[in-house]
């Protein structure tokens, strides 16, 4: 991979790495219990004291933001590992069988890829009550379509390159040439079909949050801080825009990164 | 008794529907193909795109099944294998394909790819399975510095020396070459050529050797079938390999080879192969031949011995040869 | 000596890679004459399609010719020659895919009175009657259907035919075609070399045919020119040279090549490979795989030499025939 010269994997590298050096710090580290409350300190700007400022409780923002961090993470990892191992599971059947199967696994992606995604979560929560859990597994369902899509393209592709019909005709297994000889060759387009799912799963669970969906108290969150954020927003503008920013930060990095991994991949 | 043996072998091909009322239509790669390939021989299938040789390549090691007729390995009928003896089989039939780009996978280091059919077939140990890759490769003209390299780090000549190796690694009797030396340049060429024949000789091997290139075809095979829209037009044996063929498709094809050495008469085809969705009806030649007659139109030859022993597919295959024609 | 249609003089090509800078093409020279077919042969890496490219000022941006004079009628084709006139009108070039050499979504006639419409003052019908006429001549029948459909109507000959008459078509005094026949079959390529054989003859231009299969080019040129790793290493009338190769390189190709008079023996091989960019030294690039190598060949580069129009770059021709080094290298020079 060439780096040189590729700017957006330069500035995903650094937003994304400054967020997980800020989740890592967080897990040891924060500069007050994030739901301590200071009531005599309610709604202030960035001080000293607190760097962010505080909220409507007066609890520390840059602890939460950092605690809400945890949260993304964790989620957009966990969603990340459902919709990749369905995905993977589906795809590559698809892919290397083709035929009924393909069609059959298709038209099940096709059903699902019709429901919005965010009113599938909304039903799932509803009938389930909202919990960290329920907010995951939402969000990695949603995330399958494009994943068995993704791979599915790379096994229809790969299936036909000489080397693995070579190995099919020395008696290969249809495990061994899909995990062993197509997989591998497929891994580029899929690591930039993670990092992007990453950063959609990220604001997907800030949207869940917002709606009040998502994640419960006492975690923090960084959608359900924006929707708390929203009253104050003549009162402390800062509240609001402070998280604004880390979220947008999360999704941008992670949206560069991977448009830096694909150019990266394109220009060897 | 041959060692295989095709028998009225169809391949067909499903045209993707390009809207929904259109009619289904197929591809007729392969069209009744009969031919017996016996123990020790270099046999070679020659002919144009789309001529359908290298489906018959694929079909004989089963990356293809056919639609209809029988391939027999060894008096054997291939489909009817149950999963043991079918693993057996694919350790005495390989192929090696033409791109040596794209015939090595390329995130494996040369030694795994030519370990991995020992590994698929669990055959010996570690140290067992490193002394065979390594002797195997030394045939092919590869020394053991090169095991830990990749594929990317290799010239064209080195890779296709690779895929032969591993072709090789589990001491096969037949392997299908498909377009092996096609995209190897001259002098690149003419060593694989030498090292397959001296494999073939170490290893008793079978060729089934399919190219376009019927300069190579013609140095290096015993008897030839030349392939015209899926059929066989022609089985040039052994006695008769560097005559002039006689079916006119076979005729004109090798008067186009442009030679180093000689210089022949061209005879020019005029038009172009026909679409193999809408075949010619009667012989597939019909529509370029020089010679078409009225039968032609309408009955289908069938490929029939004459007195050189060639086994030609032409209405007036006998008269052609004598010259009667013109 | 009449004027040449076309001359390279001592032409240098670098290429600037992340490693340095090196000749990709070393001290090219040769000549074509008016109505004469040359062909340039060589295998994989030898220089002959950035010879093309060269010709037509069309290399890469991360090539650049350094040295060496290239004339056309005599005029100097340099920077400031305006390309565009040249291009397409006095030169043409023909590329190997028929398949990406047209716009799938323009018109075969469009595509073909493209470079009329670039290049003379004609109408709209006079151009048409043009291509009309052109196609014609290159063997296409229903040439007013033609004209209308798109290349993916058209089969790889019938492309290859339209590709041949979009050059005809200003009637440029050069045409280059790089390996014009290696994508199609034996029996298209045969009819693809007849079109061009006639066509040059009948229109007395030159016609400059890159390609790596030697009986390609012993089939349609008169005069050949044996490229190996960005040298000219041999040139002559194709008869000369396939039937009295001088340098060993030649004679190696010659003798690898597959045929049925060869049966039953192990093909001549030249051991090694082409030595890379990075590892061209001064003397003969040869040396390492030559079978008659020489003490100097190591450090000496051998000069371009010969006579009766067949000349070799090898150290070996001095010795045979006793000539004086300098001397024929003067006499070489002089005829360039």
């Amino acid at each position: 991979m060439r780096v040189k010269k590729n700017l957006s994997l330069h500035i995903g590298y650094v937003l994304v790495g400054s967020l997980t050096l800020l989740m890592l710090v967080s897990l040891i580290y924060t500069p007050y219990d994030p739901n301590q409350m200071f009531p005599d300190e309610r709604l202030q700007g960035p001080s000293m004291e607190h760097w962010m400022g505080t909220d409507n409780f007066g609890r520390d923002i840059l602890s939460r933001v950092m605690e809400g961090a945890q949260t993304a993470f964790l989620i957009g990892a966990l969603s990340v590992a459902i919709g990749l191992s369905f995905g993977l599971l589906l795809g590559s059947m698809s892919g290397y069988f083709g035929g009924w199967i393909d069609e059959l696994i298709m038209r099940l992606i096709d059903a699902m890829m019709a429901l919005p995604g965010i009113l599938f979560a909304i039903v799932l929560v509803a009938v389930f009550n909202p919990s960290l859990t329920i907010t995951i597994i939402a969000i990695g369902i949603m995330s399958v379509p494009s994943f068995t899509r993704i791979i599915r393209s790379c096994f229809v592709q790969a299936k036909e390159f000489d080397y693995v019909k070579a190995s099919k005709a020395k008696g290969a297994t249809h495990v061994r040439l899909m995990y062993h000889h197509i997989l591998p060759n497929s891994l580029s387009p899929i690591i930039v079909a993670i990092t992007l799912s990453f950063s959609s799963s990220v604001l997907a669970e800030s949207g869940l949050s917002y709606l009040g969906l998502g994640v419960q108290p006492p975690f923090a969150s960084w959608g359900r801080m924006l929707k708390e954020a929203q009253p104050f927003i003549a009162a402390t503008p800062s509240y609001i825009v402070i998280v604004g920013v880390v979220i947008t930060c999360m999704v941008l990095g992670f949206n560069l990164l991977s448009d830096g991994i694909r150019d990266a991949n394109a220009r060897k | 008794m041959p060692m295989i043996q095709l028998e009225n072998v169809c391949k067909t091909f499903d045209v993707p529907q390009q809207s929904f009322f259109e009619k289904k239509k197929v591809v007729h790669a392969v069209n009744g193909i009969h031919l017996e390939l016996f123990e020790g021989e270099s046999f070679g299938v020659v002919g144009e795109s789309g001529c359908g040789k290298s489906t018959t390549g694929q079909l004989i090691v089963r990356l293809l099944k056919p639609t209809s007729g029988s391939i027999n390995y060894k008096g054997r009928d291939i489909a009817t294998m149950n999963r043991k003896e079918m693993k057996q089989w694919r350790k005495e039939v390989q192929i090696v394909f033409q791109d040596p780009y794209s015939s090595l996978n390329p995130r494996k280091t040369v030694f795994s790819i030519v370990e991995e059919p020992l590994r698929i077939h669990r055959l010996g140990n570690t140290e067992q399975r490193r002394e065979k890759v390594s002797r195997v490769l030394q045939d092919v003209g590869i020394d053991d510095s090169f095991f830990q390299r990749y594929p990317h780090q290799l010239s064209g000549g080195q890779r296709q020396r690779i895929a032969i190796a591993s072709a090789l690694v589990l001491d096969p009797s037949f392997i299908v070459i498909d377009e092996g030396v096609s995209a190897l340049d001259v002098s690149v060429q003419a060593q694989i050529l030498n090292v397959l024949k001296k494999i073939q000789k170490q290893y008793r091997l079978t060729y089934l050797f399919i190219s376009h290139d019927l300069n190579v075809i013609q140095y290096f095979c015993d008897r030839i079938a030349v392939m015209y829209l899926g059929e066989i037009v022609e089985i040039i044996e052994r006695q008769n390999v560097g005559k002039t063929p006689v079916h006119p498709y076979a005729k004109a094809l090798f008067s186009a080879i442009p030679q180093v050495d000689q210089k022949g008469t061209l005879t020019l085809l005029k038009g172009e192969i026909p679409s193999p969705i809408d075949l010619p009806i009667g012989c597939k030649f019909s529509t370029r031949c020089p010679y078409v007659q009225e039968t032609c139109l309408h009955e289908l030859p069938t490929l029939d011995q004459l007195a050189n022993g060639n086994a030609v597919r032409c209405h007036f295959a006998s008269s052609i040869q004598k010259g009667d024609i013109q | 000596m009449t004027q040449p249609l076309f001359e390279m003089i001592d032409v240098d090509v670098a290429f600037h890679l992340k490693d340095g800078t090196y000749k990709a093409l070393d001290g090219i020279s040769f000549e074509i004459q008016q109505n004469e077919i040359v062909g340039i042969v060589g295998e994989s890496g030898c220089g002959k399609s950035l010879t093309s490219l060269t010709m037509m000022n069309l290399l890469h941006r991360s090539s650049e010719r350094t040295a060496g004079k290239m004339r056309l009628n005599g005029k100097v084709l340099n920077e400031q020659t305006d390309w565009h006139q040249i291009r397409g009108n006095e030169m043409a070039m023909i590329f190997q895919e028929p398949m990406t050499a047209l716009n799938p979504l323009m018109t075969i006639g469009k595509q073909m009175t493209e470079s009329l419409k670039q290049h003379t003052n004609l109408s709209k019908n006079e151009r048409k009657e043009k291509a009309y006429e052109v196609m014609r001549e290159v063997g296409l029948s229903r040439v007013e259907t033609l004209y209308r459909s798109y290349p993916h109507e058209l089969s790889g000959g019938m492309r290859q035919r339209v590709v041949i008459a979009m050059a005809l078509i200003n009637e440029p005094d050069l045409i280059i075609a790089d390996e014009p026949t290696t994508a199609l079959d034996v029996t298209i390529q045969a009819q693809i070399l007849h079109v061009f054989k006639s066509v040059m003859k009948k229109r007395q231009s030159s016609l400059v045919f890159i390609s790596h299969d030697l009986g390609v080019i012993k089939e349609i040129c008169d005069r050949v020119i044996v490229m190996y790793a960005g040298r000219i290493i041999e040139t002559g009338a194709v008869e000369d040279v396939f039937s009295h190769p001088k340098h060993p390189y030649t004679k190696g190709l010659l003798r690898a090549i597959p045929t049925y008079s060869k049966r039953g023996y192990p093909l001549y091989t030249i051991p090694g490979t082409v030595p890379p960019l990075q590892e061209r030294k001064n003397g003969c690039l040869f040396v390492d795989r030559c079978a008659e190598r020489m003490p100097q060949c190591i450090v000496d580069r051998p000069f371009i030499t010969g006579e009766l129009g067949h000349y070799a770059s090898c150290h070996l021709i001095y010795e045979e025939d006793g000539v004086d080094a300098d001397d024929s290298a003067r006499k070489c020079l002089q005829n360039i």
